[in-house]
């Protein structure tokens, strides 16, 4: 016999039926989820060349896509990540942990790839399927697991 | 009976869902999430894996509310189909059939109104019947019909003035030397439909918006409503019972200001 279990979501709709993305701010306050957002939204301003060789803005759908994700990853507990802008219009979150390194770039266009990197430097990178959520949850697991290499993803 | 309600010209409103719940349909093994995509790909072209919804069939009296322990042998999964401009979405698992709409870029002002809205449930309702019936599964008995409207308030969200908003919440006040304003105020409301048919849920709370990246006041209703048989006309019946329930709620609790602001008509 198997519980039902469902992690409990604080800030997400993900147990509702709504499709539209939002993270609910009471939820949302005593976590690092706010300054996060606060941050995408400061990128999401930048006007173009941006970076003074010719960037396009940050995308819409890459904005869209990274906000999920920040309320995704806060979901399954990981710390605060730093966000930067990319080049072209998408952003990059990262963690760093005992000389680990997990690494997400959201295109322009939505899409994602990920960079984990080992204790011993070693690396993987790879893109993450439309229905990422398994595949989020798979790469923040192997993160959280001090001691798995990259092959152990 | 419809033809009473309100009508707004340009409401908040951002999404709909319609959906039923239904005994599970142990048949429905996971190799027939993809089978029903193939017949309906050509229109729901993008799908994605959630995790499922918990069973939330209304009761009443000495009934006993739904125990989320199961038997199973294979992992239970909701399945996502969008279409390609993602306005419309069809959700399934073994004990759920939802359609979604939503509104997509900045145009907020057109959406469909419900009675599109509830044609289109029934003929992607239909469509899966058919298939369920040439897979030769027992089509399942509905248990219960859902409508949510979800509403983005787009005001710089005040606590002090909440009220002007919703007149049924009191100003807040400083209440003692002690506590401070608070930081956001989160309010659900739950009504019994007479003869005991089901239950109004009103949630109003402060969201982050993640396609614009904007603070809004998200206002959802829920209208959860036991229809008297599974046929057409008795899901029909109860989904216009919640949309009636949903719409004046809505109307009830918003402020005659915030009306004109929508453009109320009726």
């Amino acid at each position: 016999m198997a519980l039902d279990y469902t992690p409990i979501n604080y800030y997400s709709q993900m147990n509702a039926a709504q499709w539209s993305g939002v993270t609910a701010v009471a939820a949302a306050s005593s976590s690092w989820l706010r300054r996060a957002q606060q941050k995408l939204k400061e990128l999401s301003e930048l006007t173009e060349n941006w970076d003074s060789y010719g960037s396009r803005p940050i995308q819409q759908k890459a904005s869209e896509t990274a906000a999920e994700l920040l309320t995704e990853t806060a979901n399954f507990g990981l710390p605060e990540p730093q966000i930067f802008p990319v080049p072209g219009g998408g952003l990059q979150l990262e963690w760093e942990s005992a000389k680990r390194e997990l690494e997400l770039e959201i295109l322009p266009d939505g899409e994602i790839e990920y960079l984990i990197v080992d204790r011993e430097g070693k690396m993987r990178e790879n893109k993450i399927s439309p229905s990422w959520m398994d595949e989020i949850y798979r790469l923040v697991s192997w993160f959280k697991n001090s001691n798995a290499g990259v092959d152990k993803l | 009976m419809t033809d009473t309600l309100p009508k707004f010209d340009s409401p908040p409103l951002i999404e709909t869902i319609l959906g039923v719940e239904f005994e599970p349909l142990w048949a429905f093994e996971i190799p027939y999430f993809g089978l029903f995509w193939s017949r309906i790909r050509e229109n729901y072209p993008n799908s994605s894996v959630q995790p499922p919804l918990d069973s939330s069939i209304e009761t009443f009296g000495a009934s006993q509310r739904v125990i989320n322990l199961k038997w199973e042998r294979t992992p239970d999964v909701r399945c996502w189909f969008s279409d390609l401009t993602t306005t419309w979405l069809i959700q399934i698992q073994k004990t759920r059939f939802i359609n979604n709409w939503r509104a997509t870029g900045k145009d907020k002002t057109s959406y469909p109104h419900y009675e599109k809205v509830r044609q289109r449930f029934l003929d992607e309702w239909l469509n899966f019947n058919s298939f369920l019936e040439e897979e030769k599964i027992e089509q399942p008995p509905v248990l219960q019909c859902e409508i949510t409207y979800v509403n983005h308030i787009e005001t710089e969200p005040q606590l002090s003035n909440l009220h002007e908003i919703f007149p049924s919440l009191e100003p807040v006040k400083k209440f003692s030397d002690f506590l401070p304003q608070p930081e956001a105020i989160v309010t659900n409301f739950v009504y019994v439909i007479p003869e005991n048919r089901g239950r109004l849920y009103l949630e109003m709370q402060p969201v982050f918006r993640h396609a614009d990246l904007r603070e809004v006041l998200q206002l959802r209703l829920t209208a959860k409503v036991l229809p008297k048989s599974s046929n057409n006309d008795d899901m029909i019946e109860a989904f216009d019972i919640g949309r009636e329930w949903a719409v004046r709620s809505f109307t009830d609790f918003t402020s005659e200001e915030m009306h004109k602001h929508w453009q109320r008509r009726q």
